[in-house]
This record gives C-alpha cells, sequence and structure tokens, in this order.
C-alpha cells in the first residue's frame, strides 16, 4: 500500500464511506433485536388479546410478580443502602471479599442462585436446619420468592447505589462535618440527597430484575399458581400448554420493561425526584 | 477490508446461531463421530484396510422427552455402534415445547413423545411420518420418598395427610396430567375428598419429571409422584408402589420426521427402539416394553 499524500487527503467521501460500513455491520444487531421483538408483539396483539389478559391465571401471576418484587425491592432498599454507603465511605480488610460475594449475582446464571438458595435454606440447609426448628420452612413458599429475587436483584441496587455514594464530592461531607453536623446527619442531610439520582436508579433497576427473576424462583420456589407463580414462571409453563397466555404476559412484561427505561432515562436527564 | 472481514464475521455468527440454535446444547459435532468407526476398525482389521466410507458421517438428531434422558443416551450409543457412520445426537426436552419447535420449523429426524396428545397433533399436521408412529414404551407412576422418609408415609393414604409437602408435574405437561388421572382413580377406592386432600397439599407445580426427583433427594419435599422409570434411575429414593388397577400408564411414542434429510437412517433408528435390542435396554432401565 502507498503512503497517502496528506495534501490530498479529502475526509469528506472517505468518513462518509466509513460510517455506511460501521453503520451497516451494527444494523445487523439491531435487527437481530428488533425483528424478534417486533413478531412478538406482533402475534401477541391478536383478537384474542383481551381475553387472555382476563384470564385469572394471568391476573394471579401478574399480581404476584407486582407483590414479591416490589416487597423485594423493600428489603433491598432497607439492607442495601447502608451496605453501599459502607463501602463507598470507608475502606476495610476484606472489603474486596465483600465486593466480589456482591458482584458475582450480576454474572452468576440464575439457577445457579437457586440451587445455592435451596441448599442452604433447605431442610438440610446450614440455615435451613434452625429456621425448621422454628417451624419456618422457606422453600415453596412466596417468601422463597422474595428471597430468590433479593438474591439475584439486589447486587444491582447496591452497584447503582454505591457509585452514587463514592461521587459526592469529599469536600461537600467534610464541609458539614466542619459545621457540627453527625455521621447520621451527614448521611440523611447530604449523602443521600446528592446520590438520590443514582438510588432510585438503582431500585427501579433491581426493581426490574426482581420481576422479571426466573431460574432461581423456580428452583428455589417452585411453580405454585397464586403462591409462587411469577408472571416469568407464567410465561414458561403457558408456552407448554397456553401459548395466549404466555404472550399476553410476554406483551406485559415488554411493557413494562419499555417503562422502566423510559423511567430512568427521565432520572438521568436531571428531571428532579423526591 | 476489515470492513468486509468484520461483515462476513458478524453473518457467520448469524448463520450458525440460527442452524444451530435449537440443538446447540447437545448436537454432537460431526466429526466426533468418526473416532468411533475409527478406533473399533483397526482391532478388527489389523492390516489397516481403509475405512469402507470416506464420505461425511450422517449426524442425526433426535427429540426426546427428558424422562428418557439415560435410556436414549444408551439406545443411540448402541445404535452408533452398529451403525458406522451415523451419529445420534439427543435433544432432551418437554414434548410439547419440542412439539411447537417442531411446528416453528425445527427439523430433527426422529420425535419421541412423552404425550399421545403431541404426537399425534404432530402427525396431523404432517410433521411426522404418520403411518410410522407407534408406541415404544410405557411407564406407569410411582410415589418417591426421601431416603429417610421423614413425614413417615406408609400408604397412598397418607399423602392426603394434612401439613404434607408434595411435588407432583405441572397438569399441562404428561407428568402431571397423568398424576391427577391416577388421584381421580384413587378417590374412588380411598376416600370421596381424598384428590382434594392430595392437591392441598402440593407444595408445587415442578415443570418436568428431573426437578421432582432432585428436590426429592434433597429432602425438600416429602412425597413426589414421578415415572417407574425416573425411581429406578434414583435408587438411593425410598418408593410407595400404585397399584396397577389406580396406576395410569403413559405410552411413549416415537416417528420419523417429516422433513427429515435422512430419513433412511431415521427409519433405522426408529427401528434400532423397537427391535428386541432396543426394547430389552429401555425395559432395564425401568420402561415398560412397547407391546403390552
Amino acid at each position: 500500500m502507498n503512503t497517502p499524500d496528506r495534501s490530498q487527503w479529502n475526509p469528506g467521501p472517505a468518513h462518509t464511506r466509513w460510517a455506511w460500513g460501521f453503520a451497516g455491520v451494527g444494523s445487523l444487531l439491531v435487527a437481530l433485536l428488533a425483528i424478534p421483538l417486533a413478531t412478538l408483539i406482533w402475534t401477541a396483539l391478536s383478537d384474542e388479546l383481551l381475553v387472555y389478559l382476563r384470564a385469572p391465571s394471568l391476573q394471579r401471576a401478574l399480581s404476584l410478580s407486582m407483590l414479591t418484587s416490589s416487597v423485594s425491592t423493600g428489603v433491598i432498599l432497607l439492607l442495601g443502602t447502608p451496605l453501599a454507603y459502607t463501602l463507598a465511605r470507608w475502606s476495610f480488610r476484606g472489603k474486596a471479599w465483600v465486593e466480589l460475594i456482591i458482584d458475582l449475582p450480576l454474572v452468576l446464571p440464575p439457577l445457579i442462585a437457586g440451587i445455592a438458595l435451596l441448599l442452604a435454606f433447605g431442610r438440610n440447609g446450614i440455615l435451613g436446619q434452625p429456621l425448621d426448628a422454628l417451624g419456618l420452612r422457606l422453600p415453596f413458599t412466596t417468601a422463597a420468592v422474595v428471597v430468590a429475587q433479593v438474591f439475584v436483584a439486589g447486587p444491582l441496587y447496591v452497584r447503582t447505589a454505591r457509585i452514587g455514594f463514592a461521587t459526592i464530592e469529599p469536600e461537600l461531607r467534610e464541609a458539614a462535618s466542619v459545621e457540627g453536623a453527625n455521621e447520621m446527619q451527614i448521611f440523611r442531610h447530604v449523602m443521600v440527597p446528592l446520590a438520590r439520582r443514582a438510588l432510585w436508579s438503582g431500585l427501579i433497576l433491581s426493581w426490574a430484575r426482581a420481576f422479571g427473576e426466573f431460574g432461581a424462583t423456580i428452583i428455589f420456589a417452585g411453580n405454585m399458581e397464586g403462591r409462587t407463580q411469577t408472571m416469568p414462571l407464567a410465561i414458561f409453563v403457558g408456552f407448554e400448554s397456553n401459548l395466549g397466555i404466555a404472550l399476553g404476559l410476554s406483551l406485559i412484561l415488554l411493557l413494562i420493561a419499555a417503562l422502566v427505561l423510559l423511567l430512568l432515562r427521565w432520572i438521568g436527564r436531571g428531571v428532579p425526584v423526591a | 477490508m476489515l470492513c468486509r472481514l468484520s461483515v462476513l464475521f458478524v453473518l457467520l455468527t448469524l448463520v450458525t446461531a440460527c442452524g444451530g440454535a435449537p440443538s446447540a446444547s447437545s448436537t454432537t459435532p460431526p466429526a466426533t463421530g468418526a473416532p468411533v468407526a475409527a478406533t473399533i476398525e483397526p482391532t478388527l482389521a489389523p492390516t489397516r484396510v481403509p475405512p469402507p466410507t470416506v464420505a461425511a458421517p450422517i449426524a442425526l438428531t433426535v427429540f426426546v422427552p427428558a424422562a428418557l434422558t439415560e435410556a436414549a443416551t444408551q439406545l443411540g450409543t448402541t445404535f452408533e455402534v452398529a451403525n458406522p457412520g451415523v451419529t445420534v445426537a439427543f435433544e432432551f426436552g418437554h414434548s410439547p415445547t419440542q412439539r411447537a419447535q417442531l411446528e416453528q420449523g425445527a427439523t430433527p429426524d426422529v420425535f419421541l413423545s412423552a404425550s399421545r396428545k403431541d404426537m399425534d397433533l404432530a402427525a396431523e399436521q404432517q410433521l411426522v411420518l404418520a403411518d410410522q408412529v407407534q408406541v415404544f414404551a410405557r411407564n406407569k407412576l410411582i410415589v418417591i420418598l426421601p431416603p429417610n422418609n421423614p413425614a413417615q408415609i406408609q400408604t397412598l393414604a397418607d399423602l392426603a395427610k394434612p401439613g404434607l409437602r408434595l411435588l407432583i408435574g405441572v397438569p399441562d405437561i404428561p407428568i402431571g396430567s397423568a398424576t391427577l388421572s391416577m388421584l381421580d382413580k384413587l378417590n374412588a377406592s380411598i376416600a370421596p375428598d381424598y384428590k382434594d386432600r392430595v392437591l392441598a397439599n402440593v407444595a408445587s407445580q415442578e415443570v418436568g419429571v428431573k426437578p421432582i426427583v432432585s428436590k426429592i433427594s434433597l429432602g425438600e419435599a416429602d412425597a413426589g409422584i414421578v415415572y417407574v422409570s425416573d425411581a429406578v434411575a434414583a435408587p438411593t429414593l425410598a418408593t410407595l408402589e400404585i397399584p396397577d388397577e389406580s396406576n395410569v400408564i403413559v405410552v411413549f411414542t416415537i416417528a420419523p420426521v417429516a422433513a427429515s434429510a435422512h430419513p433412511e437412517e431415521a427409519a433405522a433408528f426408529a427401528a434400532f427402539v423397537l427391535s428386541d435390542e432396543g426394547q430389552a435396554l429401555l425395559t432395564t432401565y425401568g420402561f415398560l416394553p412397547g407391546a403390552p
């Protein structure tokens, strides 16, 4: 190849050609993502959709999903916020291990989470045995659905919240400290308000993750309509029996996912949040 | 150049992803079939006769219900040894799902179904060769209990004891619907509210037979209802027999897929499963022979 003559270098057409090249390759991926989803929506929007949406099994799955993912998001908020704050604010021995444990569920297949939970909380498990002695049994209960959701969705919140806390300028905290604020006052009146965008994003993300949880739930909580059959489980079961219900549920989940993304974008744009 | 290469790469990925997706988990790459023949040949013919067929081995894909996992794997290995140059790869799943996959254009070579209904639907739509549908195995139900039987279940009537945790299959899959018909029959012989009381004990309707076996093995529930063949495959579990008059016989059917690219080999595999050798093999895994 000859060295190009710089004086004759013309950025215009070459740039355009490259732009088309990049966009052309990239559009294949867009097509791969868009075509199946569009087909799903198209198929789901059948005449019977309204009948399926009114089916009692669909409604039970929907309300159970709403309930469990909201409860688990509450648990994540209560336990995850102090954890995220600790990780952002202080360093301590073994911190890297704590971080590893928190990040693992993000990359771990949820099925493995389900098996791990079943082994730990099961009748012969390290946590299950003492609970069993108290007459509490977690597997196959609605509480198990919540635990599975906290397991897989909690890390999303902790990560996001931690970054939110960590990116606050230390000077702001120090200024409050100089003014005489104690650690709790700093947390409540300085850190949480300044990190609120990150906290909200984290909560919404983990709620959505909990809502879509499947693998850990089906192993740890089982599948029982009205008790542990959340929407993703109903979709899985429906695919084998009633495709219409599975499609109706898929459409609802898709809609909720789209809403979540809109909400996240809205928060990201700087629209005031509570 | 780079641009073209990357386009090619993306296209190749797409093509392989599309073609391979339905069978990605279990398809044996064609190449692995050859060594089976190659390693056996030299011992039989020390004079190093060149292998009779240089043609690429034929890879059969077979849709199999998960209940047949161990038995089918053994059937496949035996068939491969008897038919050098043919490899068999299994895809294990639920019959309704696999029938739906057939409808959506999946083209395995042979379809084995745990439910008569799904085979009949596939035959009606001419997805399989309707005139070659045959019953190749039968199975009946049995109650499995954790090894130490924590709930002290001694009789079928005990399944109605309040507070028990029972695992059954979701009614939409063959094991689930068979369980419900069995409970209907027991209802008549044990007590009029037997079925309702048993169903009130159901902790979970599992989406397959294998999850029931695993969770009972872990002791997470007090009893599960599965096929006899599953109990045979898990010898550590305690069992409770269900008398034939109350039991439900499930038939497993086999048929070559109409759109198979290897119809002869597909028919040969079906014939092998139905042969005395195939039937004997299935019996060792706890199945009843296809012919009553």
